[in-house]
């Protein structure tokens, strides 16, 4: 609430400011809104989260010539949704042609989640939100500045600072039992980066060296009275319950980036582009957890009283990624490019775990000692690409613009897995290699008033190494649209994609159509109409634990949607009124409803009030716990010239 | 009810406004323009608009005000004069070879992912620079002299992005904080690289989420086997983080579930009871599900 008012304040006095200054180009809409939800409120909170409170909708100011002679000539500043807002953001450019250039952000977003239904282990309990939940807060600060833009040599200095941070709950499956634990977050990332433009004759690009540093604490206790756990009843003839619990994490990751990028302009017609890109991470993770309580182990057919802990580990992760590119234009109309990337990744990390039992006694009651099992634990992936591609491109050919691609993509891949991570025998370590074939071919008609593009996208693999990987994967677009009068347009596309992964048992699908009808039988009169069909499958087989036994999980998505809307315009009265439903009636069948309304009127030249009424309907066919039906009234006052 | 800091806030923007809507009112002191070219003003309106538009105050200022000329563009006139309009001048702003007096300026000089004269728009008839481009007399304030504002310019001939927006649950807040369809794509880009790229050669949505931008010590999708799209369906979706399924579960185990020996890569250990509702919402305890610096299971 501080900050934001710091910055009300902030745009407040740069906006009395800059008409003394010259000429600009300004509008703003801000106001209060108020809230009401009924239902699960939780479930508002993890989809919508906007709440009652004051918010600056939107806010852009434009500096037109010479805004302050010396300092800048040109400025732009950009607010949006600051305030009781879930996610806003502030955004800052201004320059002196020729001199410098500044880019400063600021995002500000919030994360809730807390889902009735699902990682609930008391919903049959009827009890919600369940034991799973997230508050927290990011904020993204971004500042940059370029000096000499556009000149021989431009240097850039670079500055960011990403914060995420906030309380949450979860759960611990432990010593028998499962039990609550509050946990706190907070991580911050800095990266500083300097670098420079250059343009020296034909050739200009530009190379920028960076330094990230990440630093994280988390910390996990028992929450208040959890100490009985979830499950009722007794182990073994003995209740498992946890009387102390303390975990803490600290972690602190170093990583120099490299980004380098080259453009050649040989002649009129041939142009060369390389880049480069490297990052070597690196990180050291400590975490220590303690606990005492009553707890049993049925892997050392034990009971216990406590856990001593510690963790150290340390990875390394390398990435490089290095591009060529050629293209040249053959004929005025005809456009041929090729291209060369190389990709690289490796990745190397140890860990060493040493726990501790303490109090342990057998499960007749007898030998009691401590034990300790130490577990070292080393692992390496390796993987290199080799990427080949050449695109040709033919406009106005007659009606027709066509454009076709082929490439192929040579993987190496090297694991040395860790026993400790092999979950299924076999086929978990060695050196393989993967061949994949893509091309792609798009056409565009245009004739008068209509148009029509079409689009295909075909990838075949020789063969999968990683359970990711696909053998053959197609992509159908097509659309169509029409202008031929002033007060119609008409429009529709389809698209259809699916993915084969036969070695790996999946197979999944995914279509959807849509269409769009815009009219406007008066010059103050809009109306809106679109509708969408969507439907998405997937196949694919899961264990169950109890019996071994596979069994498929089909997940099917159909979902319809309908939105029609109209806009009229009749000074000084503007009135805005949209309705949407979209209807799943797939594997997790839910419907959404939205209304939304703005009644805008013109109080004084640019000022006006604008009211709106925002209605959300959320029903959860298979949960009904999970619904909600949240209103929003707000009320704003707006300039716009 | 409003705290002092927000009436504070409140106060500084309504002085700002008024101030603002006075300044509006002062004459604008424009420099001088010459005049417009008589005889196609007596035809095209545009014409005697254009010298007060952007691109005749911008020749202007560079001492360039011969090129306001409507032959600067169009080129060779004379038969469009002679037919009274029957015949089209040289250049009439249409197709690839209509943009040409457009790329004599506008050539990009130090961009290597984006061509005026290449890009996935440059393809003849059915889309050229005055398709979305005011060249003559722009709304000042429509950025880039486009015609309309992009959302709906774009949508004019993408419906099926811009359905997906309004119909579907999820979507990004296309229209406000400055986000728009060009936030993300690149109109002048590459065929099949139209979106606007990072320095590092990054899809765009990492320029807003740069938390997810990595790399981490143990990645995730990021670069390895995906993209943000290969999870993330932009547009819209029918999840609330904008998943391309409705269940977070059903999209983990598309990657992860499969149960046959001889492929390489993890899958849910046997405590996992997939059949059960509290192991379908994977991210409540895999939560660094982008890629995480301390832990290879992504649970921190």
């Amino acid at each position: 609430m501080k900050r934001t008012s710091i910055l009300l304040l902030l745009a407040g006095l740069a906006l009395m400011a800059v008409p003394a200054a010259g000429q600009q180009l300004f509008d703003v809409e801000f106001g209060y809104r108020l809230t009401d939800v009924t239902g699960n409120e939780e479930t508002y909170r993890s989809q919508i989260n906007e709440r009652s409170g004051f918010l600056v909708r939107s806010l852009s100011l434009t500096g037109g010539d010479k805004p302050l002679p010396g300092v800048f000539d040109n400025y732009r500043l950009d607010i949006g949704d600051l305030g009781n807002s879930p996610s806003g953001s502030v955004r800052f450019s201004a320059g002196h042609s020729d001199r410098y250039r500044l880019r400063v952000s600021w995002l500000r977003s919030e994360h809730f989640s807390a889902l009735a239904g699902f990682a609930n282990p008391v919903l049959a309990q009827g009890i919600v939100p369940g034991q799973h939940l997230a508050n927290r807060t990011r904020n993204l600060f971004d500042a940059e500045v370029e000096v000499l833009p556009g000149g021989v040599v431009s240097p850039l200095v670079g500055y960011s600072r990403n914060r995420y941070h906030g309380p949450g709950q979860t759960t611990y499956t432990f010593g028998g039992d499962e039990f609550r634990l509050d946990r706190d977050l907070d991580s911050v990332e800095h990266e500083v980066r300097v670098g420079a433009g250059f343009q020296l004759g034909p050739v200009s690009g530009n190379v920028v060296q960076g330094w990230r540093k990440f630093e994280e604490t988390e910390t996990l206790e028992l929450a208040p009275g959890a100490g009985a756990g979830n499950a009722p009843g007794n182990v073994l003839g003995q209740p498992v319950t946890l009387s102390t619990f303390t975990n803490r994490t600290t972690t602190d990751a170093n990583t120099p980036f490299t980004n380098a990028v080259a453009v050649a302009r040989l002649g009129s017609r041939v142009k060369l582009v390389g880049s480069y890109v490297r990052a070597n991470a690196v990180s050291d993770a400590q975490e220590s957890e303690a606990l005492a309580g009553r707890l049993v182990s049925f892997a050392l057919s034990r009971f216990f009283t406590g856990v001593n802990e510690t963790i150290s580990a340390r990875a390394r992760t390398l990435n490089w990624r290095a591009l060529g590119r050629l293209e040249v234009q053959l004929f005025p109309n005809v456009d041929l490019s090729g291209s060369y990337t190389r990709r690289h990744r490796e990745h190397e990390g140890t860990a060493l775990l040493d726990t501790l039992f303490l109090g342990t006694t057998t499960f007749t009651g007898v030998d009691p000692r401590e034990i300790r099992e130490l577990l070292e634990s080393n692992t390496a992936v390796e993987r290199t690409e080799s990427i080949y591609e050449v695109r040709a491109t033919a406009r106005q050919v007659g009606p027709f613009t066509l454009t076709a691609a082929w490439g192929q993509t040579d993987e190496d891949l090297t694991v040395s897995p860790d026993p400790s991570e092999i979950v299924v025998p076999g086929g978990q370590g060695g050196d393989f290699s993967r061949r994949i074939r893509h091309f792609d071919g798009r056409a565009t008609f245009g004739l008068g008033a209509f148009t029509v593009g079409a689009e295909f996208r075909a990838d075949d693999a020789d063969r999968a190494v990683v359970r990711t990987d696909f053998e053959g994967r197609r992509q159908y677009k097509v659309r169509a649209g029409w202008k031929g009068v002033k007060w119609l347009t008409v429009a529709a596309s389809a698209r259809e994609l699916s993915d084969d992964r036969t070695t790996a048992g999946f197979d999944a699908r995914l279509s959807e159509l849509a269409g769009e009808l815009t009219l406007q039988p008066a010059q103050p009169l809009v109306l809106r109409l679109s509708a969408l069909r969507y439907e998405a499958t997937s196949s694919i087989l899961i264990r169950i634990p109890q019996s071994f036994n596979t069994t498929p999980s089909n997940h099917r998505e159909r979902g319809s949607g309908l939105e029609a809307g109209l806009t009229l315009v009749f000074d000084p009265i503007g009135v805005e009124g949209s309705y949407a439903r979209y209807e799943n009636t797939g594997t997790s069948p839910f419907v959404l409803e939205r209304a939304r309304v703005r009644f805008d009127l013109g109080l004084w030249k640019s000022v006006g009030l604008a009211c709106e009424w925002a209605h959300d309907t959320y029903t959860e066919r298979l949960l009904s716990l999970a619904s909600y039906e949240a209103n929003r009234y707000g009320l704003f006052l707006r300039y716009r010239p | 009810m409003l705290s002092r800091r927000h009436l504070l806030g409140v106060a500084a923007l309504a002085i700002a406004l008024l101030a603002g809507t006075a300044a509006a009112q002062e004459p604008a002191t424009t420099p001088a323009t010459p005049a417009a070219p008589p005889a196609c003003a007596d035809c095209h309106e545009q014409a005697a608009a254009f010298a007060d538009g952007l691109h005749g105050k911008a020749l202007a200022r560079k001492g360039r005000a011969a090129e306001l000329a409507c032959a600067s563009c169009h080129g060779d006139t004379a038969k469009h004069v002679e037919s009274q309009g029957q015949e089209p001048p040289e250049y009439n702003g249409r197709g690839g070879r209509g943009a040409q007096p457009c790329l004599s300026c506008h050539e990009d000089r130090r961009g290597d992912r984006s061509s005026y004269r290449t890009g996935v728009h440059a393809s003849g008839d059915a889309v050229a620079c005055g398709t979305c481009h005011s060249i003559h007399a722009a709304d000042k304030r429509a950025a880039h002299l486009l015609v309309k504002p992009n959302v709906a310019l774009c949508g004019s001939c993408h419906p099926g992005p811009a359905a997906s927006h309004k119909d579907k649950p999820y979507a990004h807040r296309i229209g406000r904080g400055g986000m728009d369809c060009a936030t993300c794509h690149d109109p002048h880009g590459l065929p099949n690289r139209t979106l606007k790229l990072t320095r590092s050669d990054e899809l765009p949505c990492l320029s807003c989420h740069a938390d997810k931008r990595g790399p981490f010590v143990y990645e995730h999708v990021n670069g390895v086997n995906g993209t943000c799209l290969t999870c993330h369906e932009a547009h819209g979706s029918s999840n609330n983080k904008r998943l391309i399924r409705a269940n977070v579960d059903q999209l983990c185990l598309e990657c992860h579930s499969t149960l046959t020996a001889g492929l390489v890569g993890s899958q849910p250990p046997a405590f996992h009871n997939l059949s059960l509702p509290r192991y379908r919402n994977c991210t409540t305890c895999h939560v660094a599900v982008h890629g995480s610096n301390r832990d290879p299971a992504l649970l921190k």
